[in-house]
């Protein structure tokens, strides 16, 4: 029995190496090209050449061009920075709201607990897509937009565990004796706490990029996101998707590069995933 | 556990009630009205029209008729589709958003269930290797990419299957299939990872001992316990399905509910925004009830952890 179980480990681990190998290159990759493929490129993403509209890919136009004669891969690469960029808006401002929030109910426990998890179950019963697209109406659709009501809305399972993770860490002996020093609740939160939760922190960060990523391009897509000239992945798409049937490398492009990169993160947190379970 | 109920059920009605309000006054908060329009009605028309709608009374009034309405499940008329109810409206779309979703749903658990359960059985061959593989790339094809790539391929290409509108049964095979995908990839993980888990324990050599067959073994022994974290993620199952819904329904111009959401928020029918809110939700607060009632009574620890506000 110990043999087998032995064999399974060994088998997880050349997964968790494998999916964060693949996961890795793709990101990389993905995320090279954003920052640096845009400069090499000797077009603009918004200069309009109606003479070329609507050309195949070639060896001049790599991806082809879009119905205005715009160059589709210097327009998938800038749409790469706005995609990738709104996501790690998103997530940033999900840690920022769900990491206070779950801390403090899992640290002072007791009414606070009760009354912060009470607003947490509330909020949970509420379906965020209804809320997002309500306040992108209201807000105006943009980028602006997309940012705050993605940012707002996907931080309540990052404070349940972090409430969870800080509930079990604060009864731990070295919290305890870092009490017994005297230290504060801000001390002890940046000392003691972060460092024993960064781990599954990370995972889960990893896993709501993709997330993002996704939802930044549906919103897009449904027209409440991202507004013309600028150009994220889901506009792309969306343009790709109206002109498929004449242009089809119109679509096919940017939706291979926004599938393979939400891959990449998925493989990433699956790879990550399994690795701090092993530990 | 009646306490649990009554406590979830508790919950459940004080979600919708709070959805229904945040609702209300934000939709009164929009700039414009349902009347307001890119060419303006006479002053005379406009003070009737709004006079009949009662737009003119004090929001809190609104809000106390409207809720006096909604314990008699009545939303009241649309501002948009004049003469038409929004129970009207909703009965008439719901169904093919609810054939779509039931059928993607089906369609994940069918196939999901089986799968999961050999790559659990199976693991680590060559079978449980392709469908992991599989499952990853289906997990991160949004619904976004494969609806139109489907419809190009199948539809505009080899000319298969219709690619739009809604009619017989041909007409649902590319939105159902581009709907599941997604939640198919995720119930066999799910599956094969709680499968995989269930497998080594003692009860199931005791069942195979007494010389049950191995499918017995599974599916009556192992399953119902592998079943349970998969029941427990119904509801963000469902979700997804919805995000996915409205999607599908652009993209095949399906005549569902997803796209009256979206359009009625533009054209400030106070009616039919409150009327998909308040619908969607309950559906979704209500397959969560549900699913936490199922959860508490297969496994009543999974109660009692909830009552006390615990963590996973």
């Amino acid at each position: 029995m110990r043999l087998v179980s032995a064999y399974g480990l060994e088998r997880t681990r050349r997964r968790a190496r494998l999916n964060l190998f693949l996961g890795s290159v793709l990101v990389i990759g993905v995320v090279v090209l954003a920052l640096l493929g845009p400069s090499f490129s000797p077009y603009s993403p918004r200069e309009q050449v109606l003479a070329h509209s609507n050309r195949p890919p070639d060896k001049d136009h790599w991806f082809g061009t879009d119905a205005l004669g715009r160059d589709l891969f210097t327009r998938t690469l800038y749409g790469a920075r706005l995609s990738l960029g709104i996501a790690l808006a998103v997530v940033l401002l999900n840690l920022l709201i769900g990491l206070p929030y779950g801390a403090l109910a899992g640290w002072y426990g007791g009414r606070v607990d009760m009354f912060l998890m009470g607003v947490l179950d509330i909020l949970y019963g509420i379906p965020p897509l209804l809320y997002i697209i309500f306040f992108l109406v209201v807000l105006g659709p943009g980028l602006t937009g997309v940012f705050l009501t993605l940012g707002l809305a996907y931080w309540l399972d990052l404070a349940r565990q972090v409430r969870s993770q800080v509930l079990v860490l604060k009864e731990a002996e070295f919290v305890l004796a870092a009490r017994a020093l005297g230290l504060g609740p801000w001390q002890i939160f940046w000392q003691e706490l972060l460092p024993n939760m960064l781990a599954p922190l990370a995972v889960t960060l990893t896993f709501h990029i993709p997330q993002a990523i996704f939802l930044e391009a549906f919103l897009s897509y449904l027209g409440l996101g991202v507004q013309a000239p600028w150009a994220s992945w889901g506009v792309l798409v969306a343009e790709g998707v109206a002109s498929m049937r004449s242009a089809p490398w119109q679509l096919l492009f940017p939706a291979s590069l926004l599938s393979l990169t939400i891959l990449g993160f998925n493989l990433l947190g699956e790879g990550l995933q399994q690795l701090t379970m092993d530990n | 556990m009646l306490e649990y109920l009554a406590r979830r059920l508790g919950l459940s009605l004080l979600v919708l009630w709070v959805i229904a309000t945040i609702t209300f006054f934000l939709m009164h908060s929009l700039p414009g009205g349902p009347f307001t329009g890119e060419k303006s009605l006479p002053e005379a028309i406009q003070k009737n029209l709004e006079e009949r709608y009662q737009l003119q009374a004090p929001v809190w009034q609104r809000y106390r008729a409207f809720l006096g309405r909604l314990l008699r499940f009545d939303l009241g008329p649309s501002y948009r589709y004049l003469g038409k109810g929004v129970n009207q409206i909703l009965t008439e779309a719901f169904p093919v958003s609810a054939t779509l979703g039931v059928l993607a749903l089906a369609l994940a658990f069918g196939l999901g269930i089986p799968l999961g359960i050999q790559g659990a059985v199976r693991q680590g061959t060559f079978f449980d290797q392709i469908l992991l593989v599989f499952t990853a790339l289906g997990m991160s094809l949004p619904t976004l990419v494969l609806a139109p790539v489907l419809l190009y391929l199948f539809a505009l290409r080899l000319g298969w299957l219709p690619p739009a509108l809604w009619g017989g049964p041909a007409h649902l095979v590319l939105p159902v299939v581009s709907l599941a995908l997604l939640p198919t990839a995720l119930v066999t993980r799910l599956v094969r990872s709680s499968m995989a888990a269930v497998l080594p324990a003692e009860y199931l050599q005791l069942a195979r001992a007494k010389g049950l067959a191995e499918r017995a073994v599974l599916y009556r022994h192992a399953l119902p316990n592998a079943l349970i974290p998969v029941l427990a993620y119904l509801g963000p199952l469902a979700a997804g399905v919805l995000t996915g819904s409205f999607v599908i329904e652009r993209v095949f111009a399906l005549p569902g509910l997803g796209e009256h959401f979206v359009a009625s928020i533009y054209n400030r029918d106070y009616g039919l925004i409150m009327g998909v809110t308040l619908f969607y939700s309950s559906l979704l607060v209500g397959l969560n009830l549900l699913v936490d009632l199922v959860c508490a009574w297969l496994h009543p620890r999974f109660a009692l952890v909830r009552q006390r506000g615990g963590g996973h």
